[in-house]
């Protein structure tokens, strides 16, 4: 009875996240057409952030859960195991990257725009940060 | 819940909005001439390349495709990182 009901969440979580993987799918396919809609590099990140967010971290995560309840344990934990370590890393290191980027570039000389006020750059000019 | 079959339906239609994903990403690519833009778009295909790959190695039931996911990952954010550097006009370790 027990193992019945334990079972049938397994499936039901199992099923939730070939969903999430799916739903990640089209997150992702939202985020490609992002890039190609948005006009200059800083609108785009928010597009990189649909992409990373939306379309890798839940997907992964939805695909960990499925391997860990629908497939035989042997593979399905080595995957699963596999899938919410990567998320895990996608999740603590994407921000930090895309934020290194958005430095890199805001110094290199990209500029947003349109801009109505670039504080950065203002701090930069009057010496507040190097 | 649901069969085994549609299971296996909804992965591999998972799999190819990835490919389509990827494949705008790369067409995008081939055309920009911005530094930042390319690093973002290649970062945006690792990703995909990682989530393709778990997907992959759930499809077809094989667990050593999935150890490709972890260094892809990391490799984007190494990318950003060096990337940024260059961007600065400086090296790692600066």
């Amino acid at each position: 009875m027990v193992t019945d009901a334990l079972t049938l969440v397994g499936q039901i979580l199992g099923c939730l996240g070939l969903v999430l993987a799916l739903v990640g799918a089209v997150n992702d396919l939202i985020a490609a057409i992002g890039f190609v809609r948005f006009k200059n590099f800083f609108l785009r990140l928010h597009a990189l952030t649909v992409g990373v967010i939306g379309g890798t971290f839940y997907p992964l995560i939805g695909l960990g859960t499925y391997a860990l309840f629908c497939i035989s344990p042997p593979l399905g934990y080595y995957v699963a195991g596999v899938s919410y370590v990567t998320a895990f890393f996608v999740l603590i290191t994407a921000p930090a990257g895309s934020h290194a980027i958005a430095r890199g570039a805001h110094r290199a000389g990209y500029r947003p725009e349109p801009v109505k006020e670039d504080k950065l750059a203002k701090d930069r000019e009057e010496g507040v940060m190097e | 819940m649901l069969p085994l079959e549609t299971q296996m339906y909804i992965l591999a239609g998972a799999i190819g909005l990835y490919i389509f994903s990827s494949l705008i990403y790369a067409y995008k690519l081939a055309t920009e001439k911005s530094v930042p833009d390319m690093v973002i778009l290649v970062d945006s295909l690792t990703y995909d390349l990682a989530v393709f790959i778990v997907a992959l190695s759930i499809l077809t039931q094989n667990a050593y495709l999935a150890v490709g996911a972890l260094p892809l990952a990391i490799w984007a954010y190494v990318f950003d990182i060096y990337m940024s550097k260059y961007l600065e006009g400086r090296e790692l370790g600066d």
